[in-house]
């Protein structure tokens, strides 16, 4: 049962979809050169980049995601976002490998790398980020429709046509206006989805209790729900590995990067990551807080086996006409600036790295802006496509946490020795590539696989052990590759 | 304890987020009609 009402909800739903829509339509007639349409010019300044960013990281696969560690393991579930907070402030007050990036004047981490380590890094780089990005996008989708089927209360045979729906909406001004149409969408979608989130938070509360919530999860969840470290329920693996996912997604997610290489300049960037910091501890506080309170209405039983969706049913049920209106078009919202954010990333990697041995940077801005928009729409398909037949096994935040990794672990470590380490070279980078890939993609195969399913998900083993190990051997493939290389020259 | 660090800690976030919502919505759109303005008059300086 929903309280949605098509006449009142479903009007300010259609009233901020025809705002947005023509918002970034209108804004197409600005995009003249290639610059303009995959990093605004860069022109980007502080207040615009921290809506932006804010807006991009913040859709309804993150809030089901988060909603699900509420649920879950109560408070413990924020600690992937104190840790992302904390490494977007010391990135960004130290300038740590953002810096020397921004100054290079690149559009993608893949051409800085070229500088370093040569083409063929820099094209096996666009192919594992685009690979790692694509995967950890494809279940947006039908996060998506889960969510708005059981707020709006469509029947789920009607699941494809919403998200079919919601990727034309998305992919129609992002083709057209690029990154300049994401960037003013995204401002919308950051206030409508605050002036969503703060309300429906604060009504939670208000209508059952903080005392109540808390008492309630200690009673199910026990002193757990308020430690991390306490009891192994989160464990310790598996904060480590939130550490490592939070400075390796500062520093090389390319929707996250995207923002500090629009910046007008290094400075502005760097001011961008720490004045958003403080929004990934809101991005996994309000979800948990809305987890905790399905916990609360619900009970721990009835979920088992589909928690993401307790929370969506819960807002259905609880919310009153008017305020379930806002909330679906805050997380419609949230939805559109993280996808079409995602699809110009992914867009401009394959644009700008994979495809150069084809064009070698000599097409007109006229055609380059064109194979971009070609690009985009096809990212769109494959989205529509992956998101109906792939079927999502545990944690939707683990799967994220694995997807990222394909190419967050060597991205990262490539990142840090092409700053930092003089001695690194095109072996060592192969060799993280090729580690940091493997690792994940073999163990997403396993989860799927019967034989080797009840393995890959077994204590000894489990998603977080894989994710820490990834990062350790990517590590350990560029210094071994880069020294091996060394030693073989001097020979 | 831990129960009051988490309502504190709630606290804190949920006044930051309406503060930070109010201040980027204003500024955000001063940024807005800066950029559009410099794209307009760098695609004027183009044709002329």
């Amino acid at each position: 049962m929903t309280n949605f009402n098509w006449y009142v909800d479903g009007v300010i739903v259609l009233f901020y979809l025809a705002g947005t829509l023509t918002a970034g339509l209108y804004v197409r007639r600005y995009v003249r050169k290639l610059d303009d349409f995959l990093v605004a010019g860069r022109k980007v300044d502080l207040y615009l980049g921290i809506a932006s960013l804010s807006a991009t990281e913040f859709g309804i696969a993150t809030c089901m995601a988060n909603a699900e560690l509420g649920f879950k393991y109560g408070f413990a579930g924020i600690t992937p976002g104190i840790a992302i907070a904390i490494a977007m402030f010391v990135i960004g007050t130290t300038g740590f490998c953002i810096k020397p990036l921004r100054q290079y004047k690149v559009i993608t981490i893949p051409e800085f790398f070229q500088s370093k380590f040569g083409e063929k890094v820099r094209w096996a780089s666009g192919v594992v980020i685009v690979l790692g990005g694509l995967l950890n996008m494809g279940v947006f989708l039908r996060q998506a429709g889960d969510f708005l089927a059981i707020v709006c209360g469509f029947d789920l045979v009607y699941l494809e046509l919403i998200m079919t729906g919601i990727l034309i909406g998305i992919a129609l001004y992002t083709i057209l206006g690029g990154m300049l149409a994401v960037l003013i969408t995204d401002y919308i979608q950051y206030v409508v989805m605050g002036i969503g989130l703060i309300s429906v938070t604060m009504l939670l509360i208000y209508k059952f209790g903080w005392t109540e919530l808390t008492q309630y999860l200690e009673q199910t969840r026990g002193t757990a729900a308020y430690n991390p470290f306490e009891g192994g329920t989160y464990g310790l693996d598996r904060i480590m590995l939130d550490v490592l996912t939070a400075f390796a997604m500062v520093l090389t997610w390319q929707t996250v990067i995207s923002r500090v290489l629009a910046a007008k300049d290094s400075r502005t960037g760097q001011k961008i990551y720490m004045g958003t910091s403080p929004f990934f501890l809101v991005r996994f506080t309000i979800p948990v807080i809305m987890g905790m309170s399905a916990l609360y209405y619900f009970g721990p039983e009835l979920f088992q086996g589909e928690i993401k969706l307790a929370m969506p049913s819960l807002l259905a049920a609880v919310l009153p006409v008017g305020l379930i209106g806002i909330l679906v078009a805050a997380m419609l919202a949230a939805d559109m600036s993280t996808n079409s954010s995602y699809m110009i990333a992914w867009s401009s990697v394959i644009y700008n790295d994979i495809m150069k041995p084809i064009h070698k940077g000599l097409w007109p801005d006229g055609k380059a802006i064109l194979w971009n928009r070609v690009i985009i729409a096809l990212i769109g398909l494959f989205l529509l496509l992956y998101g109906l037949w792939y079927p999502l096994k545990g944690d939707l935040w683990v799967y994220m946490q694995v997807t990222g990794a394909v190419y967050l672990s060597s991205m990262s470590v490539i990142l840090i020795a092409a700053c930092y380490w003089k001695q690194a070279n095109n072996w060592g980078a192969f060799g993280a590539i090729i580690v940091g890939s493997i690792i994940p993609i073999g163990f997403l195969i396993m989860q799927q696989m019967e034989s080797t399913q009840a393995q890959a998900m077994a204590v000894e083993v489990g998603p977080y052990k894989v994710g820490v190990a990834t990062y350790l051997l990517a590590g350990i493939a560029m210094i071994f590759g880069s020294m091996l290389k060394r030693n073989l020259i001097k020979v | 304890m831990m129960i009051w660090f988490w309502t504190v800690f709630v606290g804190v976030i949920l006044l930051w987020y309406i503060v930070v919502t109010i201040l980027v919505g204003y500024r955000g759109a001063k940024d807005i009609r800066k950029i559009l303005k410099q794209l307009r008059q760098a695609s004027e300086s183009n044709e002329a």
